[in-house]
């Protein structure tokens, strides 16, 4: 059946409740989608890792190995693999299907507070207490690092990974940022300690939260402060911060129970036009097809940088595809519900040339410091929420205080629209 | 046997889904008898309520010896109203109480007849048990009539409850007296007794038969034995003579021998009165008496409190005390019956013993010393070393370009070294300890130092050293030989077999450090107080992915030549702040060079890619200037290493020497010996060698960036070596707040887990 051409519309925010998991496994340490938004994992202070569906509410596995709380998971690219950090300072790497642990890397000196898979899950890195990165190696059997990054002065609080970069966040109030391409390591000083760092969707900059009570939008390239979002609190906790599925808003979790929403850029008429027109997600592609040009023109396994480009473009049918492969019967009627294309108002037309370099600061001198307007604050429950998570393509939250986690849609959102 | 061999269950982990209780209880837990049995069992509601026979007899019995008897009665009256299920269904099959379960049986086998041991006179027995009943009337069996099994009485297994042997019994006093008074007697005996009484007649005919019987008491009219009525008594049977034993050897004539006879009885008399048990033997060997030691007499004078002797303390004023001290040891060996033991040592006790010297130990009175004796001597002597050393330096502070020659101080640390050398320079013609072994020319002086002294020449110092050094080198290098030959001579012999020469160079001197350092972060944060985000806050550096990493990634090298990974570092003297100490004078040494290892291995020939910044050091090696080579590689690596390469003993070559020439090789090893004599850098190792080593040494580096512009005189250096150690100093304390700032977020971080 044709779908109509989505309109252009204003983000909504996921305000609506839709679930409440009860997670039975302690106090839920993270919450963390899968690749593409039809399951969770949370991680729990039992020492186990679970697997949800969050929108019917089903436990599909329960992942135990781990020797204390588990602090942080992920899951692979092809929904095979997850991996999972916790206080037993190792990093697991485990079968989806089979539940059992197919490795464990020991060599972290405390406890690993984050991990990440790199694009191709070929790689850990794992952010650890003990100041350091730690790239373990999935592929071969080699008990000891790829590499272990510690130029860190403190402990590692967040490990963020693109396809070329290492974004890392320290309690030394440094964010480092290693470009594999480039060979360089930037280092932006915050000042105070960070609690977490994430890339924007379009890869151009960073959002960088710290123990100040303040989140700060960065360009990548310059290290320039694009805007400043406060009025939430955050003074004890390593809490969670993203931004929203089309990079319209900057999210974060906060100490007196609520998520607070920002608007990315203040809504200004002359502004709007401006993102409508130079969406962040066309950049972003214009940029890949760039890349895509320069690394055929290096002769390098083309295949396989066409297959990672095709999987960056439609996540949502890879991850049906794996789901397929894998042969999970909770899979079919997720995935259904997942809207067939990301990025609604993409120009494909927009030449590359046209692709500003140095990020966001451009597009309106007023931009800079800009203080973002709270968009929402949206009350989740009595305690510090602790970790929150955005799906990759919807606006769909997960939150986690305590041991439940809960799960929230935009206003518009029917469950019974083939959510299932 | 085989043990039980390891499961490991970890494959089936995920699916374990929910543990209960069971999964964490022991086998025994659930067996009959656990606290949660798996095995069925018949519950009370379910159980039989048929009599049991031995229960009912218990009870009965129980009736009789209770204080009430019939007190069972009660306990027949509340029966439960309730019948088993098994019980009613068996009734419902035509099962009826008392009758056996089964199936029909024609005739009955054959009558049980009485016990033929059991002979009946007179009138029957009365009707005691349900069995004689039973059999009593089965006169006449039709054919076609068929009757249920016999019940099967169980046997009576009573428990034994009382403290005799096994199968003991008591003298049944019923029984001897013909049961008589039995019925009241039985009243106070034992269950068992009482049990078997009541299982029937029988029994009890049995047991009458036990008892004692004969003519003399002729058959009573209740006495139903009466088989023995003929039999005569004799008097043979009984003992006529009073006598307490066998006559004479008791052996009756036996012929065994006699020893052996009389022997076993005797020990058997000595060892053991009384019933040996079944299963045991009498020990053929006695058991050998403990032998008891009477504790040593005291001797009179005796006094149970310890005196300790007064030490003698090592102060400069004892020295006529030490003096006097090791004289009186020393002749200690003439008359030994004056000193106690304690002051003996191995060597003395061995020659009071008699035994032979150990070879190559020579005789001296130092030798006799005890060891502590011997180190507060030393101690004596490394304290007027030192005190020589700073009248050195304070005579050179004062004239720099001295001519004297060395003070009259050091005579005395001679004649010191002398005493000390005197016993030990014979062994040390074989010794293969080197302590300079990492400088080969200053060994080689050592040895030949080492031979003049074992000569007995007096200026065995002075000839061996290097006339070319200066004078301070030399004084220092004529201590170290003599602290050297002193310190390795003594304890060369029983060291050197248990140690061996390191397969590699201890190279702990020296610490790397990353080469660019993230700045200061005082103008950072004032900058972000400002919300100037951007240059100012950001801090750039060459960073080398690991060749894997980068594969990984799908991401092309972005150092294809290098084979460095992370950030490029700089080796640096670990013991920076002590390097000051002796920077004055290596840097007054003309030849001052840094070496090339310390510039980076990968320059690779290819400098096709993009060239790195650190790989253009490799044309500055090019440059012909020693001076510009000088003033580039101390500004790239900060304070100077020292050591001899032999890229700069060819530079030398060209380059005018205003020493001699033949003392060129020897003269680029000086500041070596400068480093070397350093006082005791083990001592210094062990009081700062901590962590906050390398920080230190790390902000010292971003000191040595700054300082570029500074080379050349003599002057400058020092003045930019006290800089730089106030500035260590500053930095230093700032490392410790700063890592104490971490701390306490470090703390933060530990909190953020909890909740």
């Amino acid at each position: 059946m044709a779908f109509p051409e989505p309109k252009p519309r204003g983000a909504e925010l996921p305000r609506k409740l839709l679930k409440t998991l009860d997670c039975g496994q302690g106090a839920v340490r993270a919450v963390r989608f899968n690749v593409d938004g039809n399951y969770c994992l949370t991680c729990g202070s039992d020492k186990t890792l679970k697997l949800w569906n969050p929108l019917r509410g089903t436990l599909l596995r329960t992942y135990s190995g781990h020797g204390y709380e588990v602090l942080d998971a992920a899951g692979s690219f092809d929904n095979s693999n997850l991996c999972s950090g916790g206080g037993d300072k190792a990093v697991v790497l485990w079968d989806v299907a089979s539940g059992l642990v197919v490795r464990k890397f020991r060599g972290h000196a405390g406890k690993v507070n984050t991990v990440q898979f790199n694009e191709e899950a070929t790689l850990i890195l794992s952010g650890s207490i003990d100041s350091s990165i730690r790239c373990w190696d999935c592929r071969s059997r080699r008990p000891e690092p790829v590499q272990t990054l510690d130029e860190a002065r403190d402990g590692i609080s967040s490990v963020k990974v693109s396809d070329h970069e290492v974004l890392a966040g320290s309690v030394d109030g440094r964010v480092r940022r290693y470009d594999l391409r480039k060979g360089q390591l930037f280092s932006d000083y915050v000042g105070s300690p960070i609690t977490c760092t994430c890339f924007s969707r379009d890869g151009q900059c960073t959002l960088v939260s710290s123990l100040d009570s303040t989140l700060r939008l960065l360009d990548k390239d310059t290290g320039e402060l694009l805007g400043e979002y406060s009025g939430h609190q955050n003074k004890q906790y390593k809490l969670d911060c993203c931004l929203s599925e089309r990079d319209t808003h900057v999210v974060s979790c906060s100490e007196d129970g609520k998520v607070f929403f920002w608007d990315l850029v203040e809504p200004l008429p002359c502004l709007r036009r401006v993102t409508l027109g130079l969406d962040l997600g066309a950049r972003r592609r214009a940029r890949m097809r760039q890349e895509g040009i320069a690394d055929k023109g290096a002769a390098r396994s083309g295949s396989g940088r066409q297959a990672l480009e095709r999987r960056q473009q439609n996540p949502v049918r890879r991850g049906e595809r794996q789901a397929g492969l894998l042969a999970w019967p909770w899979a079919r009627g997720a995935s259904s519900s997942v809207r067939p294309e990301r990025n609604e108002f993409r120009s494909p037309e927009l030449p590359p040339a046209v692709v500003p370099t140095p990020g966001l600061s451009w597009m309106c001198p007023s931009l800079r410091e800009a203080q973002g307007s709270l968009a929402l604050a949206l009350p989740v429950g009595a305690g510090v929420v602790q970790s929150l998570a955005f799906h990759p393509s919807e606006p769909c939250l997960l939150t986690a205080t305590g041991g439940r986690i809960q799960c929230w849609r935009e206003e518009a959102y029917e469950a019974g629209g083939g959510a299932g | 046997w085989t043990p039980s061999t390891f499961i490991s269950s970890r494959q089936n982990r995920a699916d374990k889904s929910v543990l209960g209780p069971e999964d964490f209880m022991d086998e025994e837990d659930l067996s009959e008898f656990g606290i949660a049995p798996k095995a069925i069992v018949t519950t009370d509601d379910f159980a039989s309520k048929t009599k049991d026979r031995i229960r009912e007899k218990a009870r009965q019995l129980a009736a009789a010896t209770a204080p009430i008897p019939g007190a069972t009665l009660l306990d027949d009256l509340i029966t439960p109203a309730k019948l088993s299920v098994g019980f009613e269904l068996l009734r419902k099959m035509g099962w009826k109480e008392g009758q056996g379960v089964g199936p029909r049986v024609k005739r009955r086998p054959r009558r049980q007849k009485p016990d033929p041991g059991v002979k009946i006179y007179g009138c029957a027995l009365p009707p005691g048990s349900s069995e004689g009943s039973e059999e009593e009337d089965d006169d006449y069996l039709p054919d076609n009539v068929t009757f249920a099994p016999k019940d099967v009485t169980p046997v009576d297994f009573t428990p034994k409850d009382n403290v005799h042997g096994l199968a003991y019994k008591g003298l049944d006093p019923h029984q001897a007296l013909f049961g008589t008074s039995g019925e009241h007697l039985n009243l106070f005996s034992g269950g068992s007794e009482g049990t078997s009484n009541l299982l029937g007649d029988i029994g009890l005919n049995k047991g009458r038969k036990l008892g004692i019987s004969g003519q003399a008491f002729g058959v009573g009219a209740l006495e139903e034995e009466d088989d023995d009525i003929y039999a005569t008594e004799t008097l043979s049977k009984y003992d006529t003579v009073l006598k307490d034993e066998e006559p004479g050897d008791g052996l009756y004539g036996w012929t065994a021998p006699k020893q052996y006879k009389s022997q076993k009885e005797s020990e058997k008399d000595l060892r053991y009165i009384g019933k040996i048990l079944d299963g045991f033997s009498l020990a053929s060997k006695s058991l050998s008496s403990k032998k008891i030691y009477p504790p040593p007499e005291l001797p009179k004078d005796y006094r149970p409190v310890h005196y300790f002797r007064p030490v003698v303390t090592a102060a400069s004023e004892n020295s006529h005390l030490l003096q006097v001290l090791s004289e009186s040891s020393g002749k200690a060996t003439q008359d030994p019956g004056t000193h106690s033991r304690h002051q003996l040592n191995a060597c003395k006790r061995a020659e009071l013993l008699g035994e032979t010297p150990v070879q190559g130990s020579a005789t001296s009175v130092l030798e006799f010393l005890s060891q502590k004796d011997r180190e507060r001597i030393k101690e004596l002597k490394q304290a007027t070393d030192l005190k020589a050393a700073q009248l050195k330096a304070r005579s050179l502070a004062q004239n720099a370009s001295s001519s004297r020659l060395q003070p009259s101080s050091p005579d005395l640390g001679h004649c010191s070294w002398r005493m000390a050398l005197g016993a030990g320079t014979a062994t040390t013609g074989a010794s293969n300890f080197k302590p300079f072994a990492k400088d080969p020319e200053k060994q080689k002086r050592y040895e030949e130092f080492l031979v003049h002294v074992k000569k007995g020449q007096k200026d065995a110092l002075e000839r061996c050293l290097d006339p070319s050094m200066t004078e301070w080198e030399r004084g220092r290098e004529r201590e170290e030989f003599a602290r050297a030959a002193q310190l390795y001579v003594s304890s060369h012999s029983t060291l050197s077999s248990r140690f061996t020469h390191a397969k590699e160079e201890d190279d702990s001197d020296q610490v790397e450090v990353p080469r660019d350092q993230e700045n200061d972060v005082n103008d950072k944060q004032s900058a972000v107080k400002m919300k100037m985000f951007g240059k100012l806050t950001r801090d750039t550096f060459e960073w080398h992915p690991d060749k894997l990493l980068c594969k990984r990634f799908n991401v092309p090298d972005p150092y294809p030549d290098s084979t460095l990974v992370g950030l490029p570092r700089v080796k640096r003297d670990k013991y920076s702040v002590f390097n000051f100490l002796t920077l004055p004078e290596t840097s007054s040494s003309p030849t001052t060079q840094a070496s090339s290892d310390k510039v980076p291995q990968h320059c690779g020939p290819d400098k096709s890619r993009k060239p790195s910044r650190w790989d253009t050091s490799k044309q500055e090696k090019k440059e012909d200037s020693i001076s510009e080579f000088l003033s580039l590689t101390r500004s790239k690596v900060g304070p100077p290493k020292q050591e001899s390469s032999p890229i700069v003993n060819k530079e030398e070559e060209h380059v005018p020497e205003p020493l001699s020439n033949k003392m060129v090789n020897k003269d680029v090893d000086s500041p070596t010996e400068g480093e070397g004599s350093r006082p005791s850098m083990d001592l210094f190792k062990a009081i700062f060698a901590s962590s906050s080593d390398e920080k230190s040494s790390s902000s010292e580096d971003e000191q040595g960036d700054s300082e570029d512009d500074q080379e050349g005189t003599e002057e400058a250096t020092f003045r930019s070596s006290q800089e730089t150690d106030l500035g260590e100093t500053s930095s230093l304390a700032h490392g410790t707040s700063i890592s104490q700032t971490w701390e306490s977020k470090g703390e933060n971080s530990g909190i953020w887990s909890i909740l």
